[in-house]
């Protein structure tokens, strides 16, 4: 059948719940991305004490440092994420009140740990 | 009939998916002025019938025109929703209303969308009650009032279809997993005290796509019409179907 279907997801509305949830993938992408890099720069790190003074000295830069806290901010947002999930498998939080305030709690748990990784990390 | 004044006419500026399938041509956007009574909070189904008006060859369902038929689903200023249940006042954003058909499924024509997927996964979960016992179908079968209460909930569904159109998980696999419309019926019926299948039902919704695909993003609790959680309905069968594996 050749019929159009409409989906553009740029104009479909979102609930927050919603959002929470397609955050929870998309943070889950960029752990699986990073967690290489990331594992190569620790082992690299812990091999001699030049390597671990490059890496140190690869937190001076922007980049490195906005990439490594983006990668911190993911693990954190996916594992509180996840929780929200867990509960809700135990039959909680299943209104769409409940839903909003919980996913509400995601977000600004994630942005209190995010300002909080940037101040003490800069 | 009183002329209105024209200060006491305000104008909206409709916007409307159409598609042609007689047409060679991609689904568009075509835009009407639609003069509406500034004082009066019209339906969106009363907007597409003013619409109609102006262009007679706009096609959509509608019926009952009071929430109870479930044909008018639309994808309104984009959230889905019953045209004739769903006010102006809170569909519009700064007087501009977009309506598009139901997400996921295929267009017929304009807001028209071919239901069939959804009605077959309805028709999977087996919609009806199912007795082993001898029943004498001139009589009813007694339940008790807290058996009764268990169905709140769960049986004013008027399959408009709304739930599981907004649903990315039945976007993605429309044919594997059942959606929030079917699975909120299945649990209908596994609730009934009246029924002896659910062992059967069960067995049926164990696999990884029919039932596990929800993941609780609740875009049906948020779109329900009729107000109803599909979520939890759905909560419901997997706690049942992980103590029936333990």
């Amino acid at each position: 059948m050749n019929s159009p279907r409409y989906l553009n997801l740029f104009k479909i509305a979102l609930p927050l719940p919603g959002v929470s949830s397609i955050l929870h993938r998309i943070s889950a992408i960029a752990i699986f991305v990073l967690s290489l890099p990331m594992m190569g720069i620790l082992v690299f790190s812990l091999s001699s004490e030049a390597n671990y003074q490059f890496i140190n000295s690869l937190f001076e830069n922007f980049l490195f440092k906005s990439l490594f806290s983006l990668f911190i901010t993911a693990i954190f947002y996916h594992f509180v994420s996840g929780l929200r999930h867990l509960v809700m498998d135990f039959g909680y939080w299943e209104t769409l009140k409940a839903g909003r305030m919980s996913a509400l709690a995601t977000f600004i748990s994630t942005g209190l740990f995010f300002f909080s990784f940037l101040y003490l990390a800069w | 009939m009183n002329a209105i004044a024209a200060s006491e006419i305000k104008t909206l500026r409709l916007s409307i998916y159409r598609y042609d399938p007689l047409k060679q041509e991609k689904p568009y956007m075509q835009d009407f002025d639609i003069d509406i009574p500034a004082e009066k909070d019209l339906m969106v189904l009363d907007v597409l019938m003013l619409a109609k008006e102006q262009d007679p060859s706009i096609s959509f369902r509608r019926s009952c025109r009071e929430g109870v038929c479930g044909s008018d689903g639309l994808n309104i200023n984009g959230k889905n929703g019953l045209g004739c249940i769903t006010p102006l006042s809170d569909a519009i954003k700064s007087n501009k209303l977009s309506i598009r058909p139901l997400p996921g499924l295929p267009v017929i024509k304009d807001l028209i969308v071919d239901m069939k997927q959804f009605v077959d996964q309805y028709k999977k979960v087996k919609p009806y009650l199912i007795t082993d016992k001898k029943v004498d179908t001139r009589e009813a079968i007694p339940q008790t009032i807290e058996e009764r209460e268990k169905l709140d909930g769960l049986y004013e569904c008027i399959m408009c279809g709304c739930c599981s159109t907004a649903c990315p998980s039945f976007w993605w696999n429309p044919d594997k997993f059942l959606g929030p419309a079917a699975l909120l019926q299945a649990y209908r019926f596994i609730a009934d005290s009246r029924d002896t299948a659910t062992e059967e039902r069960l067995e049926q919704l164990e696999d990884a796509f029919s039932v596990f695909r929800c993941h609780g993003i609740m875009n049906c609790v948020s779109v329900c019409p009729k107000g109803l959680n599909p979520t939890k309905a759905i909560g419901e069968i997997k706690k049942m179907l992980v103590k029936r594996a333990l």
